[in-house]
């Protein structure tokens, strides 16, 4: 069974008559030790979804329909002291900042044991221990030292360590990490990356990454789903979606990282921007950016169909692919053409 | 006998006292006397006429600082900095004036470095008839109309309030603030770094239209490696307050010397999948706050040795373009 199953996920926000959607039918699934992205620009609802997940939708979020299964649970209709015992144990969150994810005012130590007892009757002394060791296993130098330190003395970099440590303090069987990286610079970047994805494996923790980063996703992830206005766009494996990207945002997005242009040339550019989630287009969201945008696209939403190569929802494609069952057609190669 | 420079910056320093407060009460608890934050030490740059140099480093390397002192919002500590031959940091208000018409900036964040509460009109228009006492009314409308239409956006949006466009027609109303008075020089310090891909790469594109169409210098402040590859002829990369390299941008992504260089080239996240591991460095950024012996980098790098902990390495010149502040690369131990 998978460990998580994410079925007709919609999230709204806002009272019921006049309620703005803002995550459409998402589903997936996430088996034991898979390590996934989420991946879109800022205003995707990615984010929206990482607290979906783990029902911390603040007012006037809810979930509005669907289900999400850990185990065969349903957390969308758990009470909150019961998903209080979920969170933290079973399904751990990291977030950008960890300035602000840890109480300035309270050593990191303290923070930890105090984590560890939340969820178990572990004594002081016990979990102390525990600590000490995660500390030790994310590289941390000196842990008994800084057991006793406050946030403000340790660098950003060593936070974040921290943050990952705590997250894997009680052995959770899902991390989600939501721009982990984004507060940090590119060599301590790589580094953290480096950690959590040897954490995940060592300790047999599943990974949701939730990231705007191409080059991130590639470094860490298995799968990779790609988000836009609210809804997965693009799912499958992480690598065959960065060769040979399907759905038009895709190789939008990745036709416009500036790694993808020669040196002096124009970068390919997404003409207009991500619209908000109150004035959604109608069809499918992306119509009015797509340059391969036909007359259905603006009336319907496209279905999920299977490219060979990952799940996509566009209606050019689909009829691409019902015309003519070669995959060579020149818009599937547009993507490779450009790598 | 060499040309004069278009902007030269010589043994350019900048610290901050740390005088009042809880953390300066700290560090002098502590034993330091005098405390300082050192965000330069001893910068030697030129910029030539018409190309783009980038600056890069990681999180208080000082490179904001360097564009602030650059623009003369902040007095430097010591130091000259000349334009086109004359000296300009230490003018006077009313001598700098001529000055701030040809050097604009362009600011990190759209969202904080236009005034909420000014339309686009009077954003753009102000510094049109402030410079240009002469023109009539009409004169600055039209001034205005062909602003926001170089940047692709539509003038019939004047009235509009910054809150009511986009992060990245934020930034273009920002290229256009900047373009008003018809500079020759523009700082961006990273306008890039608040905006989406798809974003950035029309606002790239766009900076780089308005080089050529303009013949504009740019100093390009930036902690993203790609932009720096696709946009910079020339190369900065700092650390910690000093120059650790100075290279054409295709010498440097090919071959990188500098060991801090090669550390921020393989950290780049790459779509290739890990083709490169990134190179581990030892530790973190030290604060700026005491001056570190020898080479600002030596507690991270893999090559230093005694000399490097103790004699501040010179920047070199390699070849026609290339500069190196390392021993390591002087002995060839690299």
């Amino acid at each position: 069974m998978a460990l998580l199953e994410v079925k007709n996920l919609n999230v709204s926000f806002g009272a019921k008559h006049n309620a703005v959607p803002v995550l459409f039918d998402i589903s997936f699934i996430l088996h034991r030790r898979e390590r996934i992205a989420i991946v879109g620009e800022s205003g995707a609802g990615k984010s929206t979804l990482g607290f979906a997940l783990v029902n911390l939708l603040s007012k006037p979020g809810h979930i509005h329909s669907g289900t999400v299964k850990l185990d065969g649970t349903n957390l969308t209709t758990l009470t909150s002291p019961q998903m209080q015992k979920i969170r933290g144990k079973r399904i751990a969150m990291i977030f950008q900042d960890p300035m602000v994810t840890l109480n300035p005012v309270i050593t990191i130590g303290k923070q930890m044991v105090e984590a560890i007892r939340a969820h178990t009757s572990i004594n002081r002394h016990d979990a102390k221990k525990i600590v000490l060791e995660k500390l030790a296993q994310v590289q941390i130098p000196a842990p008994d030292i800084r057991f006793d330190q406050y946030p403000h003395e340790l660098s950003g970099g060593m936070r974040q360590r921290v943050i990952i440590a705590t997250a894997l303090l009680l052995t959770p069987d899902i991390i989600i990490a939501d721009e982990p990286t984004t507060a940090l610079d590119v060599t301590i970047q790589a580094e953290i990356l480096e950690l959590l994805k040897s954490m995940c494996e060592e300790n047999n923790v599943a990974l949701i990454l939730i990231t705007h980063d191409l080059g991130v996703v590639s470094r860490v992830a298995e799968r990779t789903m790609v988000m836009y206005a609210g809804r997965i766009v693009e799912e499958g494996p992480t690598l065959e979606i960065i060769n040979d990207p399907q759905h038009p945002y895709t190789q939008g997005l990745l036709n416009a990282l500036p790694q993808m242009t020669l040196a002096g040339h124009k970068l390919n550019q997404i003409p207009g921007s991500m619209p908000s989630l109150s004035d959604r287009p109608n069809g499918c969201a992306f119509h009015p950016r797509c340059q391969y945008a036909i007359e259905k696209c603006q009336i319907k939403q496209p279905n999920y169909i299977y490219s060979g190569i990952s799940t996509v929802a566009c209606h050019v494609l689909e009829d691409m692919i019902s015309e003519t069952s070669s995959s060579d057609s020149a818009f599937l190669n547009d993507g490779k053409d450009v790598l | 006998m060499k040309p004069t420079p278009f902007i030269q910056i010589c043994d350019l320093e900048k610290s901050f006292p740390l005088k009042r407060g809880l953390f300066a009460h700290l560090y002098q608890q502590q034993g330091y006397k005098n405390p300082h934050v050192h965000a330069l030490n001893g910068i030697n740059l030129s910029i030539e006429k018409g190309e783009a140099l980038c600056v890069v480093g990681e999180t208080g390397c000082g490179k904001s600082t360097l564009a602030r002192v650059l623009m003369g919002l902040i007095a430097p500590s010591k130091g000259q900095i000349y334009y086109q031959g004359q000296r300009i940091d230490n003018l006077t208000h009313n001598e700098r004036m001529p000055f701030r018409k040809s050097m604009q900036m362009i600011f990190q964040n759209p969202y904080t470095s236009l005034n909420p509460r000014m339309t686009i009109f009077q954003t753009l228009s102000e510094p049109v008839s402030f410079h240009n006492a002469k023109l009539t009314k009409e004169q600055v409308d039209d001034k205005v109309a062909e602003l926001m239409l170089s940047v692709d956006l539509n003038p019939d949006l004047s009235d509009a309030y910054p809150h009511e466009f986009s992060g990245g027609q934020r930034q273009r109303i920002s290229i256009a603030r900047a373009l008003s008075v018809d500079p020759d020089f523009i700082v961006a310090d990273e306008p890039l770094a608040s905006l989406d891909v798809s974003v950035q790469a029309q606002v790239l594109n766009l900076m780089k239209d308005k080089q050529q169409q303009h013949n504009l210098t740019y100093l390009f402040i930036t902690h993203d490696l790609t932009v720096v590859k696709h946009f910079a002829n020339r190369v900065v990369v700092m650390y910690l307050g000093q120059v650790c390299e100075i290279a054409d941008a295709n010498t440097l992504f090919t071959q990188a010397k500098h060991p801090y260089t090669q550390a921020l080239i393989s950290a780049i996240p790459r779509l290739d999948n890990n083709a490169i591991t990134p190179i581990k460095l030892a530790g973190e950024v030290p604060t700026p706050l005491h001056k570190p012996t020898g080479c600002a980098f030596q507690a991270r790098c893999h090559y230093a040795n005694d000399r490097c902990r103790n004699e501040v390495p010179i920047p070199m010149q390699i070849d026609v373009s290339t500069l190196i502040a390392c021993h390591a690369v002087e002995e060839e131990r690299l």
